[in-house]
């Protein structure tokens, strides 16, 4: 098995509730996904585009009008591909009466762990995820950082070599969300395969080694992030200068090239490999000091705009 | 159905219920209200213990119902709506655990109340009599069974429905299920409409026959009951409820969550 999810030609459509009673949203448009073993898959897509749905299938929660997914080999949803993964909802409330420390023991009971390494492995799970002076304070007292934080400890606790992890960051403080990614990576380090959905573009850069972009229930992408940044940004290359007169920014623009203002006086654009030595040349006759000729490459956000806005035309 | 997996859920509800204040108050009303039944009884002599017996059975029903249909009304949707399904649900558990552990935990909660309710009615009756009576406990058994009908219809209907809404069929279906056999069978002796006639059939065929439950008025008439009968009466409610549970088993399998 080298794959730890795949679904083939998922549909899954919704009836509208309220005064659109009756209308139907297609959440799932045939969506094929595979996230390998080993990976850290960030997926990623505006509201509404289908993460949830998606995360909610594979984790049975939702059934699929047609298709079929499976995880860790097993058929979505079952107990056998449960035991097999740790799962962080999007909006993850607990049972705020129970304390930190008798909660994961209550979800770590369904995988008939024996008691004494429950107990062990509760105290590493809290010590990963920087609870571990909480283990008796109930749930209602934790903040919601904290919560967030407990999230992934009982989406870990059974040591699955899977884990879906839906918004993992949203809501949270920059500290806090920056805590999350740092257990998210040591997690990387422990061999998982992990699948997150986010909204924060660098986060999602910063820490996947692939990435699926979704739309209106449309697959847009599915590739390695280096390859698919590479694919984006093609053969473009980062010309940086400075001082240039008002007129020559005109003319500029008139050639519709991409002209952005990096900080007083100084610019760059972006164009690609076959047109570098003319605007060389341009700025040369101009006397404009050159700066920076360089390889540009985009950023996730720029291509994931771009791709978004492609696929509304 | 993991068994293991069903007793877990059963006492985290067992436990959610045990924090719930409004179940002791109701407990504590029901308790004052067999008690008045034997403090202010009018009767001196003769008919006080058959008044004494059918307040305090009349009374604990009551609670009975109230407590089923406020453990049972909410108990699967406010999970859902609070999403505290969902870590729950992510665990290597099947829909059918889940629904078990809920009905289980809830059952757990009513049997403890009513062995209270019970234990004081037997003490008061004791009082009079000398004697404690195996019959009321028969009583409560059987109201027991009748909850747990109560509670796995409100269980198949709650994924699906708002409270408000399966409050009202519930209680609608509560009420026709008491409607007597006797008069049921008269109105199918009597020339009627064809879906007069398809609503007698589902009365007598498809609804609880709660009536055969009650055996309040022969324990308040000091009758003997057959155990035999307390027996049929037992086996016929719990596999009301297994085909209740089974059916909403096999619904819930297809909700979204």
């Amino acid at each position: 098995m080298e794959n730890a999810i795949k679904t083939e030609k998922l549909v899954k459509t919704y009836r509208k509730k309220g005064k659109r009673k009756g209308k139907t949203v297609n959440a799932l448009i045939d969506l094929n996904l595979t996230v390998k073993l080993g990976d850290i898959y960030g997926f990623i897509g505006p509201n509404g585009a289908g993460k949830t749905t998606t995360i909610k299938t594979l984790m049975g929660l939702i059934t699929a009008d047609s298709g079929a997914a499976f995880v860790m080999g097993y058929p979505a949803g079952t107990v056998e591909a449960k035991k097999e993964v740790g799962y962080l909802s999007e909006v993850a409330y607990y049972y705020p009466f129970m304390e930190v420390g008798k909660l994961l023991d209550f979800y770590c009971s369904f995988y008939e762990i024996k008691r004494p390494i429950r107990k062990k492995r509760i105290t590493e799970v809290l010590r990963l995820v920087g609870l571990e002076d909480k283990i008796d304070a109930k749930m209602s007292e934790l903040s919601k950082g904290m919560q967030q934080k407990f999230g992934i400890a009982q989406a870990i606790i059974a040591d699955p070599p899977l884990l879906i992890l839906d918004e993992l960051t949203s809501g949270l403080d920059p500290i806090a969300q920056k805590e999350v990614k740092d257990v998210v990576l040591q997690l990387k380090k422990q061999g998982k395969t992990i699948f997150f959905s986010s909204h924060q573009m660098t986060e999602v850069e910063n820490i996947c080694d692939q990435i699926g972009i979704i739309h209106r229930g449309v697959m847009l992408k599915s590739a390695r992030l280096d390859e698919f940044l590479k694919e984006e940004s093609g053969n473009l290359t980062k010309i940086v200068f400075s001082d240039p007169c008002p007129e020559f920014l005109n003319r500029l623009k008139e050639k519709s090239v991409t002209l952005e203002a990096v900080h007083d006086k100084t610019y760059r654009i972006i164009v690609s490999e076959s047109e570098v030595n003319n605007f060389i040349d341009l700025m040369r006759s101009e006397k404009l000091p050159v700066l920076e000729v360089s390889p540009h490459r985009f950023s996730l956000e720029d291509a994931f705009f771009r791709l978004i806005k492609e696929d509304e035309k | 159905m993991s068994v293991r997996n069903v007793i877990r859920i059963a006492s985290i509800t067992f436990e959610e219920n045990y924090r719930r204040k409004f179940l002791y108050i109701l407990l504590f009303l029901s308790a004052v209200l067999i008690l008045s039944g034997y403090l202010f009884n009018p009767f001196e002599i003769g008919p006080q213990i058959p008044v004494v017996i059918d307040i305090s059975l009349t009374g604990l029903s009551f609670f009975a119902v109230i407590m089923t249909f406020a453990l049972f009304l909410t108990a699967i949707p406010a999970e859902i709506e609070k999403k505290t399904i969902y870590p729950l649900m992510s665990k290597p558990i099947s829909r059918a655990d889940y629904l078990w552990g809920k009905y289980i935990g809830n059952m757990a909660m009513i049997f403890l109340n009513l062995a209270v309710l019970s234990f004081e009615i037997a003490f008061l009756v004791s009082k009079l009599t000398g004697t404690i009576e195996q019959s009321i406990f028969n009583s409560v058994f059987l109201t027991f069974i009748e909850c747990g009908i109560l509670g796995a219809l409100i269980t198949l209907f709650s994924p699906w429905m708002s409270y408000p809404v399966n409050l009202v069929l519930t209680t609608l279906l509560y009420l026709a299920g008491n409607v007597s056999k006797a008069y049921i069978q008269y109105l199918m002796t009597e020339p009627i409409s064809k879906y007069s006639a398809i609503l007698v059939l589902f009365l007598k065929f498809f609804l609880p026959s709660f009536e055969f439950l009650h055996i309040k008025n022969s324990v308040v008439h000091s009758y003997i009951v057959d155990p035999n009968y307390i027996r049929g009466a037992a086996i016929y409610g719990i596999a009301y409820i297994l085909i209740v549970m089974l059916i909403a088993e096999m619904t819930f399998e297809r909700k979204d969550l």
